[in-house]
């Protein structure tokens, strides 16, 4: 089914993705970044040029908090496979999970603590503008 | 007698008007579709071109190549999302970020959308620009895929 907000929905997670990948780039391991295109998300070891891991990111019907959670978790589960520990975690050690919430057309993003660590400090991470829903469309073909 | 005559008369004029309306637009539906050579679909904000290449690897004309023109240029960077429909038949969907108009290729050998010559081609597409926050909507143009 082609409907004409699939392509918005498809701008926004590409877009995500490449905010997600900068927000990152802190908290990382210094031998490590990020690089996104499109839904392609690698990390890479530094110094630059040996990708130790690619996925890309499901392709969403739509886009909402909960598109930029899957985003967010995955880039998290592939970052723990490649220290082959929990990642990130707080200043005690707590293992601290993917959180995205929206609130007044932005997504916030985080990692927070879960069940009994739900009270620990949690990493905030910039938030994410969704960009506006198309206005019209228009006949092309 | 005049009056009755009048209603008759309207009930008539009433038929063959209707009859009219009813086959033209069966005229309409019938009407042949044009080959994929050369063929452009044009609607209010774009068009779409198809032709039919020639393919090194078969030797024959076997390679659809399709292009989606945006009137306004700067509509034309933004992602791409599309599907081959052939006989009506979507393929997968694929989708593309891209900083210009769109163009894609289907050779006749594809492993998935696969064709043969007489079959119906279509290009399904959407687009999002950002520089004009609009989507952009390809369904209207189809094809018969013929030899040249």
């Amino acid at each position: 089914m082609n409907d004409t907000t699939k392509a918005w929905a498809l701008h926004c997670t590409a877009e995500l993705a490449h905010h997600i990948s900068e927000a990152l780039a802190d908290l990382l391991p210094e031998d490590v970044r990020v690089l996104s295109a499109g839904l392609h998300i690698m990390l890479e070891k530094t110094p630059p040029g040996r990708v130790v891991s690619d996925f890309e990111v499901s392709a969403p019907a739509d886009f909402d908090a909960t598109t930029a959670y899957y985003v967010l978790n995955d880039l998290t589960d592939q970052v723990s496979m490649y220290l082959h520990r929990a990642w990130p975690t707080n200043s005690d050690g707590t293992a601290l999970h993917a959180w995205a919430g929206e609130k007044d057309g932005v997504i916030e993003l985080a990692f927070r603590g879960e069940g009994a660590n739900a009270d620990v400090t949690p990493i905030d991470l910039p938030s994410f503008p969704v960009p506006p829903r198309p206005e019209s469309t228009v006949i092309v073909g | 007698m005049a009056h009755l005559t009048g209603w008759w008369r309207l009930g008539v004029v009433g038929l063959v008007v209707a009859f009219l309306l009813v086959t033209s637009g069966a005229v309409a539906e019938a009407a042949p579709l044009q080959p994929c050579n050369n063929y452009t679909h044009k609607e209010e904000g774009g068009h779409i071109y198809v032709d039919l290449r020639f393919d090194k690897a078969t030797g024959h004309y076997t390679t659809l190549t399709i292009f989606l023109f945006v009137d306004d240029l700067g509509a034309a960077p933004g992602t791409y999302y599309w599907n081959n429909v052939l006989n009506g038949q979507p393929g997968p969907s694929h989708f593309e970020i891209k900083d210009n108009n769109f163009h894609t290729i289907l050779r006749m050998n594809d492993p998935v959308d696969h064709w043969a010559f007489g079959d119906r081609y279509k290009m399904q597409a959407t687009h999002y620009s950002p520089a004009t926050r609009k989507s952009y909507l390809a369904a209207y143009n189809e094809c018969v895929i013929t030899p040249r």
